[in-house]
């Protein structure tokens, strides 16, 4: 199973900290994410920046991108000032 | 004169004697008010190298115009002195009410020097200054002294048992906002003043009233409906970016070996707001409210910032969220700064793990950090190394190569090997290893927008432009955080739309343009409505032909002043650099380019600020600022 984390406004705003989806590509993970949350705007989720095991995913390849078991993909949303 | 109150004071701790100080009003116009002010008054006083504890030393007190006028942000003020941690000019701003009631009694700003042979705080009030006994305030903490100190209509600056003890990053507290870096408590406690008291009931006219009204609006209604300052950092604090920096390597880990932290869910922004919040709250007319209410000790305090968590979390190895809350309000309470007292602490972890100071501290044991706050800010014990801070300490026990400070003051958070420019900034800061006199670039590098932290390609420019730009905005009266809201919100909003992810990749190239109106800023004799709100609102305020190019002119100005007063002071360009850690050790192994290409950065940042290659202001510069006369 590859475990899906939550962090930044997309965490608090709807309250979720990590679910469960199965192997398979970076799209094929966010498909699940959006049938087990549907409360969460799919633009909400396509703005998210990606992370697969800490490292960051970007460009149109990033969908493409395979997880296998254990793997950990993080979605966080941009932020700043401290 | 309009924005100001017209009057300074300097009150002469030694001999009692207040007298005023004497402004002009072309002095207000070229340096506004605040640390920039502040820099002028003190290169103006001091002809030599001034020890940070001396006699001779100033502590100067400034607001600005914006203080108290009600624009958003602005209940910030300043406070410079020479550090004795560094060695060299600290100022410190802080969000207390003590500046818009410092106005309200009728000041600018105070200059105190001397040094009292009794222990004594000072009273001001728009009728009168009296210097008072403050025997019955000894040895008591920042929060008892300024309930004993009055009521709400008061301001007050105070220190805690830490400043009394010399500690040389004891902070002043006003309310429950600090002062914190670079020892200006300390320098309060040398000279035997506990605190500052003021109050009164005078208003500060402005120039344009309707337009002022006008602005403010829409001011406020930008800050609100961006992001950064009308969402997260409202809903998160600062310490929302703790989860980020951990994404991108950013965050201080194990005394700056590694930029992630394995724990980091325990001690990150979302944890905070989940399990910790009661509420959040802001300074004094602030729309952003990044503050945090929560629980130590069985009652609700200021939570912990981003530094605070990252220094007295990450960087130690301690996951113990409450544990850090707690350790938070102690620093608070004995007038500590987080920041430096967490980077020391880590620096002894490592010297202890290292052999080469045996002294019982432990990354991840930190249960007994609570009572270390107490032995440091009394100098008890292992307390009295602490409270010299890093450098002090590598130069009694060794690893100066791991000692994390840039010229004696203690790095911040985020760990520069993952932001080129945040490193540059730290190596060049006036102040010393501080990330928002630095500039603060890792805006751009991966905290807002998503320029590679790995380039040191364009990053002197940009350095530049945002220590300028961090400058003025402080020197005008402004919180810091109110500059987020100026990047724009389609860039950090679709950071993986490929338009966006082609402007990140392109900024660095483009160094050379904000390098050209750096050096060309009567290009920007203009203002832009809604994009630089700044200008316009001091304009309003002040009456000042103030537009966006002759305003980040001051801020260069007052950079460069700094640092004509840091080389008085010893400064050379061999200090503008990093401790070696960073320089030479990469972070992360597969990754070549994960330490910071300080040399490559160093050259162009001389050469963009018209500095010569002793990294000294040349003649040609500061006539260029209005500076003439100030070469020494």
């Amino acid at each position: 199973m590859i475990t899906v984390k939550f962090f930044g406004l997309i965490s608090v705003d709807y309250n979720i900290r990590q679910i469960l989806v199965k192997e398979g590509s970076v799209k094929q993970a966010l498909e699940e994410i959006r049938k087990s949350c549907p409360h969460i705007p799919e633009q909400h989720l396509m703005k998210a920046l990606l992370f697969v095991n800490k490292q960051h995913l970007s460009g149109n390849k990033r969908f493409s991108v395979l997880l296998k078991d254990g793997d950990e993909l993080a979605l966080i949303n941009p932020s700043s000032g401290g | 004169m309009f924005g100001y109150a017209q009057r300074i004071a300097t009150i002469d701790l030694s001999s009692g004697i207040v007298k005023d100080y004497p402004v002009s009003e072309k002095d207000r116009e070229m340096f506004l008010g605040g640390k920039t002010l502040a820099a002028k008054i003190i290169y103006d006083s001091f002809s030599s190298k001034v020890e940070g504890f001396s006699e001779e030393n100033l502590i100067v007190i400034t607001t600005s115009p914006l203080t108290g006028s009600t624009s958003p942000c602005s209940s910030r003020f300043n406070v410079s002195t020479i550090s004795p941690l560094t060695g060299l000019l600290v100022s410190s701003n802080c969000g207390g009410s003590f500046g818009l009631h410092l106005k309200r009694a009728g000041y600018d700003g105070l200059i105190i020097c001397g040094k009292s042979k009794s222990r004594v705080y000072i009273d001001i009030t728009d009728e009168i200054i009296s210097i008072k006994n403050a025997d019955h305030l000894w040895g008591k903490n920042t929060g008892e002294v300024q309930a004993l100190l009055g009521g709400k209509n008061k301001g007050k600056f105070v220190i805690g048992i830490a400043g009394e003890n010399l500690v040389r990053y004891a902070a002043v507290i006003s309310d429950e906002r600090a002062a914190g870096r670079g020892g200006v408590g300390a320098v309060f406690g040398y000279k035997n003043l506990k605190g500052i008291v003021a109050s009164g009931k005078e208003t500060i006219k402005k120039f344009d009233q309707e337009s002022f009204k006008k602005q403010n609006l829409s001011w406020i209604k930008k800050l609100q409906s961006h992001l950064l300052t009308g969402e997260q950092m409202s809903k998160l604090g600062t310490a929302s970016l703790v989860s980020m920096m951990n994404f991108r390597n950013l965050l201080a880990t194990k005394n700056y070996t590694s930029g992630s932290y394995a724990d980091f869910e325990n001690i990150n922004g979302e944890t905070l707001k989940r399990d910790y919040l009661i509420k959040n709250k802001g300074c004094v007319t602030c729309p952003i409210q990044c503050g945090r209410v929560v629980k130590a000790y069985g009652k609700a305090v200021k939570g912990p910032e981003l530094e605070t968590l990252g220094l007295l979390g990450s960087n130690l190895l301690n996951k113990d969220m409450q544990g850090i809350i707690n350790l938070n309000h102690l620093c608070d309470e004995y007038g500590l700064d987080t920041i430096s007292f967490g980077s020391t602490v880590g620096f002894a972890m490592e010297l202890n793990e290292k052999g080469l100071w045996n002294n019982g501290l432990n990354f991840g044991e930190c249960s007994g950090l609570e009572e270390l706050v107490k032995k440091v800010a009394t100098r008890d014990g292992i307390g009295n190394d602490l409270a010299e801070g890093t450098k002090r300490l590598s130069e009694k026990y060794g690893g100066s190569n791991f000692a994390m400070n840039v010229k004696g003051m203690e790095l911040a958070a985020y760990e520069p090997r993952a932001a080129q420019g945040m490193g540059l900034g730290y190596a060049t800061s006036n102040r010393g290893g501080c990330h928002l006199n630095g500039g603060y670039l890792v805006v751009l590098e991966g905290l807002g927008l998503n320029v590679s932290g790995k380039t040191a390609r364009g990053k002197a420019a940009y350095t530049i432009f945002f220590q300028d730009l961090m400058e003025v905005v402080s020197a005008g009266g402004t919180c810091l955080f109110t500059t987020y809201s100026l990047l724009p919100q389609a860039l950090i909003n679709n950071p993986n739309h490929s338009l966006v992810r082609l402007i990140n990749k392109l900024i660095p190239s483009y160094g050379w343009l904000v390098s050209f109106f750096h050096n060309h800023s009567w290009l920007m004799s203009f203002n832009l409505k809604g994009t630089l709100p700044y200008p316009n609102a001091i304009k309003s305020v002040t009456g000042f032909k103030i537009n966006i190019g002759n305003f980040l002119t001051i801020g260069e100005r007052g950079y460069n002043l700094e640092r004509l007063i840091n080389i008085q002071q010893g400064l050379r360009s061999s200090d503008d650099t990093l401790p070696k850690r960073l320089i030479n050790e990469l972070q992360r192994a597969d990754d070549a380019d994960s330490k910071v290409k300080l040399e490559e950065m160093i050259k162009d940042y001389y050469r963009i600020r018209g500095w010569d290659e002793q990294g000294i202001p040349t003649r040609r510069r500061l006539k260029k600022l209005g500076l003439e006369g100030y070469y020494r």
